[in-house]
């Protein structure tokens, strides 16, 4: 509202102030006015243009208001700043001055600011009197102008003729014609007067004369006197204004070239047919990806070219063509790639897609299709089949990356979330349509894009309904809608065909992988384990994968999870150890799933990469719980590593099964105070413990618990099954480890002690222990009668074991040694060569190659278990030793020896 | 206090079974395990020998006290000990040690700066575990003039030990100790020995190796493995600076033969290039290090024969008391 003064604000505050009063009623009736002009059936349409074009022209007017006052003081710099940026601001509104017209107000300031620009120049006096900036300032304005008038010059020479024709009076009623037109017009009036009466128009007409003079005497009068004058004029023409608007309206109409208020669609009376249309269509497309292009008002434009067409019954043709742009201007909607659709405008690309495959599916003679070229399309209402060019696969394909990018952007843990989620349904509702379209219609790539489309939006879903059927809990208390839905394929039958069918039909690979992955996941997800191993093996993805794109790697990591997970429900403990290793030793597993970022300084990720990370990332309601992840794995670690650390204890060669797992119990010795156990991690380290003691009970107590229960064990489907698996595994696991912990205590142990204690079966730990006997793991054998266990006691004792270790580093020592000797020499094995040539028959070689040997054979020993060599191999070493601590200046010392 | 012998060498320590005692009650008192005491010896040079009769203790600070002052509080000893007139001369300083583990980078620059300083000055080192075993274990060390040398040039490049020819034999001397009493303690002891009723000594016989051999054999392993780097260290060190050698032998006879053909077609020849600047050599590893850890191989080694072989005698000697038939 002050918006309107602010246009017109050279008049001074005592009309302003009358004016304030009636303004609610003048901006009501400029609307009205507008309205009028407007064509009935598209008035909406034409208040969203009008007030794009608004915003344009305010800028612009705001723009003049202050090139005036510059003018006003001889603020010369300042004037050339601002018409900067006006010239700035023309050029962004040139769409819609394409349209309109030039506006009118543009004109004027135009040749004003000429006019006074050279009465500026010739005054020579004044000239002098500029200090150097605005002097500067005016020359170079004064040649900016003219140059750029020269594009205007008809414009302005006609504005000039009306100025001229209507000048006394007139031309401020001309401001006042103008000014409602464009609400924001910034009329060149010197009369005060004009404001009150443009803006009170509408009162004038209600309010007898009398009354609206008393007014402004009123108000006016209690001004300063210098007004007066003024004053005087505002009642001369406020009592002129009434006889003599019609007249004057007509003539400012015929003087000013009207601003088009709204591209009219079609030119009253034009007939409207398909040529039109198109026509018309191809105007509007041509403006897009222009700079200035307001895309609200495409689409709004489009939508009106849909309503007309759908009017005239132009035919389904032309329907799906204006379709097809209007949603591909949805997506241009917003001009960076990056940012996300808002879910609004979404939901209304999701209505059109809708629309638009109900037409298709009504119309069975519409071809659409990329390669169809724009010339050979026909739109019209013939006999022959209308060809539209354009790919409504792209199109939903588009659609569903939106979708993926809007909830990729909405904050997971909030009510918006769940429902932009709702709409999933939705999609998936139309990816279905559109397969069923395309396997009608569709060539074999299309068929394979959709398909994979569709499984993309399959996989990750646990199928509940098939689970429960494969459990045979069939109908107990289910609504009927439930039963309605269970008459559903499997998702595992559909998965299964279309996974088979790209298998067959692609030809990209990239389609094919995903396919392959999604389809080993779905199995993993559901539990059939076999069929996902065998379907990863044999696609020997393992192998080639680094060279796929980081969205299929991410999926591949996906896949590699849940199959680890699914080992993990069958108690494969160490295929779920082997395929969760990668993502977990990387100790980067949120990323490598792309389900967040992790903080990095910048000086590794640049903006633009971060970016480029975030777009990749999945969204949350396909993410696979990390605790979860975590848990599984460290658990499966766990009942691997412990009977392994408990087997090799003196090993000195012994590696980790699993860093990661060494790196929690680390954790857990550092702590300086143990407390119960909180956290996943925490939990699993003291049932390590427990079970490294062979306590399978505690080990069992810290696994399986209400808080492990509740963050891990209760998210898989069959969690009773899980649980039962874990026990058992814990015991079998634990006996093991008690075995070869404690094994040298024993000199014979009863089985059926060992059954008790581990509450097993007998049997199992007959076979458990006859495992370890022929894995070599326990020195022991059988005593069948007497079901006892009997140790042999070969296991070297720990001094013997330090002294292998020992001798087995002394090699290793030796060796490095022997490569520094190698490098001076420029021979390998120079040293012992030399040696031979230079004592041939020494018995000191000989020494020296039985130690070698030596080493050897302890390593068979330790690998046998077999008795270790007496003691003198002691003495040996340690000998040994002092020849090769020589050092840098090696001097054999073989006398030593 | 008289004049000083200059020939260290020929340094005979006597130290006075005080002192002796004082060290073994500092370690009973501050020492755990592993950790080491060290404290500074006092007394005077007598001849061609270095009597130490006096000693006190660095105090252990932890490292809250960081502004603790080590030098103020060696000065302020001395003078208080001064003041009540006992031997204040500096000669050296002890430390206890672990399984013989005291052949470090800590000691030997220590040791330096005493010697530097002190020429006549000498490292106790003091091992409270044989100690414990029944044999008072106490050996007194200096630098060899060798190596005072290279400490003095700070050369501890390859090329450098090599020039000095040094070994790892060859960085320590071992002064022989003495340790006296005066007489009247002398007497003393006497008495008492007829007085009291003889101490059972049983640590003397047992028979229980593992252990002591368990702890020796885990510290010459870490070594080993420290070595074992070493050298793997120097061999890359080696085997850079052969290929460097090669990449610059190459491009040498490049240039001349460039050079050649450029003065047959009568050009001038290239311009010379700083081939040192190009052809950096990599920077040697220090060697002292190696020096070191050998010398305390050597060490270790020393002390697993010592003790292997008493032990043996004494398992013979427990099989011969078994069957005193056979």
């Amino acid at each position: 509202m002050s918006r309107f003064f602010a246009t017109g604000s050279d008049s001074e505050s005592e009309e302003s102030s009358s004016a304030d009063e009636i303004t609610p009623k003048a901006t009501g009736t400029t609307f009205n006015k507008q309205a009028l002009l407007l064509s009935d059936d598209e008035e909406d349409t034409k208040r969203v243009v009008r007030s794009a074009k608004d915003k344009r022209f305010e800028e612009l007017t705001n723009l003049i208001k202050t090139i005036r006052n510059a003018m006003k003081i001889r603020d010369m710099s300042k004037c050339l700043e601002e018409f900067e940026q006006l010239c700035r601001a023309f050029l962004k509104s040139k769409a819609i001055v394409d349209k309109e017209g030039v506006p009118q107000f543009y004109i004027r300031l135009l040749a004003d600011l000429e006019d006074y620009l050279n009465q500026l120049w010739e005054d020579k006096e004044g000239k002098k009197k500029m200090n150097k900036n605005n002097a500067k300032a005016l020359s170079t304005l004064r040649q900016k102008i003219r140059k750029y008038n020269r594009d205007f010059e008809t414009d302005i020479a006609s504005y000039k003729e009306v100025s001229i024709s209507a000048l006394i009076h007139i031309h401020m009623k001309s401001g006042l014609a103008v000014l409602l037109q464009n609400c924001s017009y910034a009329p060149r009036i010197k009369t005060r007067g004009s404001l009150s009466c443009a803006v009170g128009e509408s009162t004038f007409k209600r309010l007898p004369p009398c009354l609206r003079t008393q007014d402004a005497d009123r108000q006016t009068s209690s001004r300063r006197p210098k007004k007066t004058k003024q004053k005087d004029r505002a009642e001369e023409e406020a009592e002129e204004e009434p006889e003599g608007e019609d007249g004057e309206w007509r003539e400012v109409k015929g003087g000013v070239p009207m601003v088009k208020e709204k591209p009219k669609m079609f030119a009253k009376g034009t007939e409207i047919n398909t040529a039109v249309v198109v026509k018309k269509l191809n105007e509007i497309l041509q403006a897009r990806g222009k700079k200035g292009t307001d895309r609200a008002a495409q689409i709004e434009l489009l939508h009106a070219l849909a309503a007309i067409a759908e009017e005239n019954n132009l035919g389904e043709g032309i329907m799906v063509k204006i379709k097809f742009n209007i949603i591909a201007s949805l997506y241009d909607y917003n001009p960076n790639l990056a940012a996300f659709m808002k879910p609004e405008m979404w939901k209304k690309c999701l209505d059109c897609i809708d629309e638009l495959l109900d037409i298709l599916f009504d119309n069975n003679n519409i071809f659409i299709g990329e390669n169809i070229a724009e010339d050979s399309e026909s739109l019209g209402i013939s006999d022959q089949p209308f060809r539209v060019r354009g790919c409504i696969l792209t199109l939903v394909e588009r659609m569903d990356e939106e979708f993926t990018k809007i909830m990729q952007n909405t904050d997971p843990h909030s009510q918006e979330y769940v429902d932009n989620l709702k709409d999933e349904g939705r999609v998936c509702g139309i990816i279905d349509r559109l397969l069923r379209y395309l396997e009608g219609k569709g060539s074999t790539e299309e068929i394979c894009r959709v398909y994979l489309r569709r499984i993309m939006h399959t996989y990750y879903k646990f199928d509940y309904k098939a689970h429960r059927r494969m459990l045979g809990l069939q109908g107990e208390s289910k609504s009927e809608q439930d039963q309605e839905e269970s008459e559903g394929e499997d998702s595992a039958i559909i998965m299964d065909r279309l996974c088979k069918f790209i298998y067959a039909k692609d030809r990209t690979d990239r389609i094919r992988t995903c396919a392959i992955l999604c389809h080993i996941y779905h199995h993993a997800l559901h539990s059939r384990w076999y069929q996902a191993r065998d379907l990863m093996l044999m696609s020997h993805l393992q192998d080639n994968i680094q060279h796929a794109d980081p969205p299929v790697q991410i999926l591949y990591n996906r896949t590699m999870v849940q199959l680890g997970i699914c080992a993990f429900r069958q108690g494969m403990i160490k295929d779920a150890h082997n395929a969760l290793l990668d993502i977990q030793s990387s100790g980067r597993a949120k990323e490598l799933l792309g389900q967040g970022l992790l903080m990095r300084n910048m000086q590794e990720r640049n903006a633009e990469q971060e970016k480029i990370e975030k777009r990749r990332q999945v969204p949350f309601h396909m993410h696979i719980n990390l605790e979860l992840l975590e848990c599984v794995y460290l658990v499966s670690a766990m009942l691997l590593e412990i009977p392994y650390m408990a087997a090799h204890e003196f090993d000195a060669r012994r590696r980790m099964i699993s860093k990661q797992f060494h790196h929690q119990l680390r954790v857990g010795e550092r702590q300086p105070l143990l407390g119960p156990p909180e956290s996943m991690r925490e939990h699993v380290v003291a049932a390590s413990k427990a079970m490294k003691m062979g306590d399978w009970r505690t080990c069992h107590s810290f696994i399986i618990n209400e808080k492990m229960n509740s963050k891990v064990w209760d998210l898989f489907p069959e969690a009773q099954r899980v649980r039962e698996m874990l026990v058992r595994s814990i015991q079998e696991e634990s006996l093991r480890t008690y075995l070869f912990t404690y094994s040298s205590v024993y000199d014979s142990i009863s089985m059926e002690t060992l059954s008790e204690m581990f509450e097993l079966e007998l049997p199992t730990v007959h076979s458990i222990i006859s495992k370890m006997i022929i894995n070599e793991e326990l020195m022991a054998s059988l005593d069948q009668p007497t079901q006892t266990v009997v140790m042999h006691r070969t296991e070297p004792t720990s001094l013997q074991n330090m002294a292998l270790q020992l001798a087995e580093k002394l090699g290793g020592l030796v060796e490095n040694n022997e490569r520094v000797f190698d490098l001076k020499q420029g021979v390998y094995g120079g040293y012992f060569n030399r040696v031979r040539l230079l004592y041939p028959h020494s018995p000191i070689f000989l020494s020296l190659s039985d130690q070698k040997s030596g080493y050897q054979q302890k390593q068979n020993y330790q690998r046998g278990g077999l008795q270790v060599p007496d003691s003198g191999l002691l003495l040996r070493i340690v000998k040994h030793s002092r020849t090769v601590t020589g050092g840098p200046a090696f001097s054999p010392r073989l006398e030593l020896i | 206090v008289g004049a000083r012998v200059g020939t260290a060498a020929s340094v005979g320590s006597w130290p006075l079974v005080g002192v002796v005692l004082k060290i073994i009650k500092h370690y009973q008192e501050e020492g755990q395990g592993s950790e080491v005491v060290q404290g500074v010896l006092l007394g005077l040079v007598v001849d061609d020998r270095l009597e130490i009769t006096n000693c006190f203790p660095f105090p252990q600070h932890t490292e809250d006290d960081a502004d603790f002052d080590e030098v103020q509080y060696q000065m302020e000893m001395m003078r208080s000990l001064r003041h009540v007139n006992i031997d204040h001369l500096h000669v050296g300083w002890y430390q206890s040690t672990y399984y013989g583990s005291f052949v470090s980078r800590a000691l030997l620059d220590s040791q330096f700066s005493y010697q530097h300083a002190i020429e006549e000055s000498v490292v106790l080192i003091y091992d409270p575990l044989k100690t414990a075993q029944g044999s008072l274990c106490l050996k007194a060390y200096r630098l060899t003039p060798k190596l005072m040398e290279i400490c003095k040039e700070k050369d501890f490049s390859p090329e450098g030990l090599k020039k000095a020819n040094i070994g790892y034999e060859h960085m320590f001397e071992e002064v022989p100790i003495v340790i006296k009493n005066s007489h009247l303690m002398n007497v003393l002891m006497w008495e008492l020995e007829e007085k009291s009723t003889m101490a059972d000594k049983h640590e003397l016989l047992s028979l229980s190796s593992s252990n002591h051999l368990e702890k020796s054999l885990q510290l010459l392993m870490d070594r080993v493995d420290e070595m074992s780097q070493e050298i793997v260290k120097y061999n890359s060190y080696c085997r850079n600076l052969s290929k460097q050698q090669q990449q610059k032998h190459q491009y040498l006879q490049r240039r001349q033969q460039e050079n050649a053909q450029r003065q047959s077609r009568g050009e001038p020849p290239l311009p010379e290039e700083d081939i040192s600047k190009m052809f950096k050599p990599p920077p040697p590893p220090p060697r002292m290090d190696t020096l070191l850890i050998a010398g305390q191989i050597n060490n270790y080694c020393q002390n697993v024969k010592e003790f292997t072989s008493q032990n043996l005698g004494k398992l013979f000697m427990a099989q011969a008391l078994q069957h005193p038939s056979s």
